[in-house]
C-alpha cells in the first residue's frame, strides 16, 4: 500500500521528516550492502517487477505492490533500496507526488520488513510441514499489509489534511478530526482487506513456484 | 488506474527523440529549474498565481514540442486525488479547493515536463553522486522494466492464444498461477543474463556521470532560465497585487 497524496497537500514538516528518515536509513543500507553485486541485480529486478505489478489493473481501487515478496527475496536492506527506487520512479510521472516519496518509502519498506520477519519466524516454526512456504508467505503478506494500512491511517492523521483540522487548527480535540478519521478508516480497511487477500495469494503462489523451480532465488537465511 | 507501462514508454520516447531548446539544455539547469518551480508551487497559496503558473507551464510544454493534451491527461491522475481533498474543503472555502487542485496539477506537470525532456539515465546519474549503488539500481530498474513489460505482454498473449484462460475457473486460476510464477523466474533469469551481457560490454557496475551533467552553464540553458524567471515574475506580481489590495 502507498499513499497517492499529490504535492502541496501534506504539511512541510511531515514530508521533510519522511525524507530525513529515509535518507538516514538509505545511507545505512548502501553501507550494509556494499560488495553484494549479484543481490543488487536482484534488487533492480524486484523494483522493475513491482513497477510491472503496479501496471496491472485489478478492477478494484487497489494494485498489487509485491513489497512483502521483495522483503522476503532481498532481505531488509536491499528491500529499502528497491522500494525507494520504485517510489521515486512512480513519483516522476505523478503516481503520488514527489513530496510523498519519503513517506511512501517508509510505508512500503515497513511492509517488506514486517513481511520478512514474520515469514522468517513462521517458516522456521512450520519447518517440517510441506505447506510451510505457502502458509508463511500468505500470513506474513496479509499481516504486513494490514499493519501498513494502520500506518497509512496514522500518517494521514498526523498530516492533519482533514480540512476541519486545517481551518480550525486552534481547536484541538473538538471531535471533528476524529470523526473524519473514522470515516477514512472505514473506507480504507475493506479495500485494504480485499487487496491484502489478493496480494497474499499472489505472493504465496510465486514463492511456492520459486521454491519448486528455482530454490536458489530464496536466500539462505530461511534455511 | 494509470497505464504505467504506456506512460513510461511514451515519456522515454519524448525524452530521447524530441529535439527542442529544453531538450538541449544541460541536465543540471533542467533539474534546478524543476526544483525551483516545484518549490514555488508547493509554497504558493494564491489561486490566481497558481492558475497563471499553470498557463505558463503549458506554454513551456508547448515550446518544448511536447503534447499538451497527453501530459495534461497524466497530470489529471494526481488531480483526481487532490480533488478528494478539495471536495472536503468546499464547506469551508471556495478558493482552497482551487489552490489544492492547481498545486497538484502544476507539481505533476513540472515533474512530467522534467522527465519528458530528460532521459531517465541522465536523471539517475544524479542519484549516483551521493551513492553509486542507488544510481546503479535505478538505472538497472529502468532497463529491466522495459524488458519485463514486453515479456509480460508477449507471454500473456501466447497463454491466451493457447487457451490458457479457457475452461473452468479452477483451470484458469491454475494456469494463471503457473504463468505468474514462470514470469517471475524468467524475469530474474533475463536480468541476470542482461547484466552479464552489459558487463562484457564494459559496464563496471556503476553508471558514470552523464556528459550532460558535466556540461557547463551556457546559451543552451536559456529555456530553463526563462521558465524559472516567468514563474518568479508571477509570484512577484502576485505578492505586489496582494500588498496593493491591503493598502487600498
Amino acid at each position: 500500500m502507498h499513499i497517492h497524496i499529490p504535492d502541496g497537500v501534506l504539511p512541510l514538516w511531515l514530508w521533510i521528516l519522511g525524507y530525513a528518515i529515509v535518507i538516514v536509513f538509505l545511507f545505512a543500507a548502501v553501507r550494509k550492502v556494499r560488495g553484494e553485486e549479484k543481490r543488487g541485480v536482484y534488487a533492480a529486478t524486484m523494483a522493475a517487477i513491482m513497477l510491472v505489478a503496479m501496471s496491472i489493473p485489478l478492477g478494484v481501487p487497489y494494485h498489487i505492490n509485491l513489497t512483502v515478496l521483495t522483503g522476503i527475496i532481498l532481505g531488509p536492506w536491499w528491500a529499502l533500496i528497491s522500494t525507494f527506487v520504485t517510489n521515486l520512479i512512480l513519483a516522476t510521472f505523478g503516481h503520488g507526488g514527489i513530496t510523498i516519496v519519503g513517506l511512501n518509502t517508509i510505508i512500503t519498506w515497513f511492509e517488506s520488513l514486517v513481511g520478512f520477519y514474520i515469514f522468517k519466524t513462521l517458516q522456521k516454526a512450520f519447518a517440517r510441514k510441506s505447506w510451510r512456504f505457502a502458509m508463511a508467505s500468505g500470513v506474513s503478506t496479509f499481516t504486513a499489509l494490514m499493519l501498513s494500512t494502520i500506518l497509512v491511517i496514522s500518517i494521514v492523521a498526523a498530516s492533519g489534511i482533514n480540512p476541519a483540522e486545517v481551518i480550525h487548527h486552534h481547536n484541538n480535540g473538538d471531535g471533528e478530526t476524529q470523526m473524519s478519521l473514522t470515516v477514512f478508516a472505514a473506507l480504507t480497511f475493506p479495500i485494504a482487506l480485499v487487496g491484502a487477500v489478493i496480494e497474499a495469494a499472489v505472493t504465496s503462489l510465486i514463492l511456492v513456484y520459486v521454491k519448486k523451480v528455482k530454490p536458489t532465488l530464496i536466500p539462505g537465511w530461511y534455511a | 488506474m494509470v497505464r504505467i507501462s504506456t506512460t513510461i514508454y511514451l515519456i522515454d520516447h519524448y525524452a530521447n527523440n524530441l529535439n527542442s531548446p529544453m531538450h538541449k539544455a544541460s541536465t543540471l539547469s533542467r533539474l534546478m529549474s524543476a526544483i525551483v518551480v516545484l518549490g514555488i508551487t508547493i509554497f504558493t497559496n494564491s489561486a490566481l498565481a497558481l492558475v497563471a503558473e499553470f498557463l505558463i507551464i503549458l506554454t513551456f510544454i508547448a515550446a518544448a514540442k511536447l503534447p499538451i493534451s497527453r501530459l495534461l491527461s497524466w497530470a489529471l491522475y494526481p488531480a483526481f486525488f487532490a480533488s478528494l481533498f478539495a471536495l472536503s474543503q468546499i464547506p469551508y472555502s471556495l478558493v482552497l479547493p482551487i489552490i489544492t487542485i492547481f498545486k497538484a496539477i502544476n507539481a505533476a506537470l513540472v515533474m512530467l515536463f522534467l522527465i519528458s525532456t530528460t532521459p531517465y539515465p541522465e536523471l539517475f546519474s544524479i542519484l549516483s553522486i551521493p551513492s553509486k549503488t542507488l544510481g546503479n539500481i535505478a538505472f538497472l530498474t529502468y532497463r529491466f522494466f522495459f524488458l519485463f513489460i514486453d515479456q509480460t505482454g508477449e507471454r500473456f498473449t501466447v497463454m491466451k492464444a493457447r487457451g490458457g484462460l479457457a475452461g473452468s475457473w479452477k483451470t484458469k486460476i491454475t494456469n494463471l498461477a503457473h504463468f505468474i510464477g514462470m514470469l517471475f523466474i524468467t524475469s530474474f533469469e533475463t536480468s541476470e543474463s542482461m547484466y552479464a551481457a552489459m558487463k562484457t560490454r564494459g559496464y563496471s557496475g556503476s553508471i558514470s556521470h552523464h556528459k550532460k551533467l558535466r556540461q557547463k552553464f551556457g546559451k543552451q540553458d536559456l529555456m530553463p532560465v526563462a521558465f524559472v524567471l516567468c514563474i518568479l515574475a508571477i509570484m512577484v506580481v502576485s505578492t505586489f497585487f496582494k500588498a496593493w489590495r491591503v493598502f487600498m
